[in-house]
C-alpha cells in the first residue's frame, strides 16, 4: 500500500524479512539435501570446543565401522580464515571445502549453496557443516540444514547456555565435549546438563570424548539417516 | 557483527523494492526488530551509515521499532517478558515455554521519492 506523505514523499509498505534472502537459498539447500537423501547437519559452538577433532574421530570411525553399511561424510569448513581444518579432514579420509568468511562471524546459506556445488556429496551421505566458532551469530542464519548440533565442552562454563541461549535454543542436538578431562576438573556435568535443558526443553544431549568411541553420538548420527530413509519410504 | 551484513541486506532489499515500484531514491526506511530476534540495535545503526553510502538510499533515515519478547507456558498458558529465556515459568514452574513475540525482523516500509 501507498500513500503520499509531506514533502512529496511516498510510503511504501514492503512487509519483507530481512532475512528472506538467506532463507530462500536456506530453502533450496533443504530441499537439495532432502532429494539426495543426505543429512545435513549445521555444528555450532564457541572456538575450541573440539568441533573438528569430533568430525575427524567420527570420519575414521564410520570408516571403521563397516565399511559397507557406514554412509560417506563430506565437510564444509567455516572459519574467518586459514584452510587448516579443510586439511585435518581430508588427512582423516573426507572430502572437505574450506569456506573462509574474512572479516564474517557466520556461515550464510549462500556460502554452504557454493560449497555445495564444489563438494558433490554422494546421495545417502552426511554433510557436515561446521560453522564458524561462535555461539552467538550462527544461530540467527538458517543453513538449509536437516538438524542443527551444538557442541560444547566441559573446560568452558557450566552456565555458557544461559549465558547464550541462542545457540542452544535453536539446536536439536548438544554434543557435550572432551569428556575425558572430567576428572581433571571442578566441572559440575549435572548443572550443565540442568542449563542446557532449563533453556531448551526438547534437546537430545550426548556426551562425547575424542579419546574413546563415542557409540551416542554414533547412534544418534545413524538415527538421522534412518530417520531421512523412512520420510523419504513415506513419500 | 554481523548486524553490518544484515544493514547491507537491508539497503539492498529497500533498493530493489524502490526500484520496482518507481522510486528513485529513499528517504526512511521503517524496521521491525523483535528483542529475541538476535539484533542489536545500535550496531545495525552504525552498519547502516556505512551500507546507505553511494545508493538510491544514501539520504535514509532508519527507524526502529522495538517489538518485546514475550513468552509463553506452554503448561499453564501464563505469558511473560522474555528477559532471560532459561528462566521458568513464575506460575507454575514449568521451563517449557514458547516464543510468542520478539523474533521479528522486518522490513515494513520505506519513505521514497
Amino acid at each position: 500500500m501507498a500513500e503520499q506523505v509531506d514533502g512529496g514523499l511516498l510510503h511504501v509498505d514492503v512487509e519483507l524479512d530481512v532475512l528472506s534472502r538467506n532463507d530462500s537459498v536456506a530453502a533450496r539447500n533443504r530441499t537439495f539435501f532432502r532429494e539426495q537423501r543426505i543429512v545435513a547437519l549445521n555444528l555450532m559452538s564457541s572456538p575450541g570446543s573440539g568441533k573438528t577433532t569430533l568430525l575427524e574421530q567420527t570420519i575414521r570411525w564410520f570408516a571403521a565401522a563397516n565399511e559397507a553399511a557406514a554412509p560417506s561424510i563430506s565437510v564444509i569448513e567455516g572459519d574467518q580464515q586459514t584452510k587448516n581444518d579443510a586439511r585435518r579432514i581430508r588427512e582423516a579420509g573426507a572430502s572437505a571445502v574450506q569456506v573462509n568468511t574474512g572479516d564474517g562471524c557466520h556461515l550464510e546459506a549462500s556460502m554452504v549453496a557454493r560449497a555445495l556445488e564444489l563438494l558433490k556429496p554422494p546421495s545417502g551421505s552426511f554433510v557436515m557443516i561446521e560453522n564458524v566458532g561462535n555461539l552467538v551469530c550462527p544461530s540467527m542464519f538458517d543453513l538449509g540444514e536437516t538438524a542443527r548440533v551444538v557442541v560444547i565442552s566441559v573446560t568452558e562454563g557450566e552456565d555458557k547456555p544461559l549465558k547464550y541461549p541462542n545457540a542452544f535454543l535453536s539446536a536439536d542436538l548438544c554434543v557435550i565435549n572432551k569428556i575425558d578431562l572430567l576428572p581433571y576438573l571442578d566441572f559440575d556435568l549435572a548443572a550443565l546438563r540442568g542449563n542446557i535443558l532449563a533453556v531448551n526443553p526438547d534437546i537430545e544431549i550426548v556426551e562425547a570424548s575424542c579419546r574413546q568411541e563415542n557409540t551416542s553420538w554414533m547412534q544418534w548420527l545413524l538415527a538421522q539417516s534412518q530417520r531421512l530413509e523412512a520420510e523419504n519410504v513415506g513419500c | 557483527m554481523h548486524e553490518v551484513g544484515l544493514a547491507f541486506d537491508i539497503v539492498a532489499i529497500a533498493s530493489e523494492f524502490a526500484e520496482k515500484n518507481g522510486g528513485s531514491e529513499i528517504f526512511g526506511i521503517e524496521l521491525e526488530v523483535g528483542e529475541c530476534c538476535g539484533v542489536m540495535c545500535e550496531a545495525l545503526e552504525m552498519g547502516f551509515v556505512s551500507a546507505r553510502k553511494e545508493t538510491v538510499a544514501e539520504h535514509a533515515e532508519l527507524r526502529i521499532v522495538r517489538v518485546p519478547g514475550v513468552l509463553q507456558c506452554m503448561q499453564c498458558g501464563r505469558e511473560r517478558p522474555a528477559e532471560y529465556l532459561a528462566e521458568p515459568c513464575p506460575e507454575c514452574g514449568s521451563a517449557s515455554r514458547r516464543i510468542v513475540s520478539g523474533r521479528e525482523f522486518r522490513l515494513k516500509s520505506i519513505e521514497m521519492r
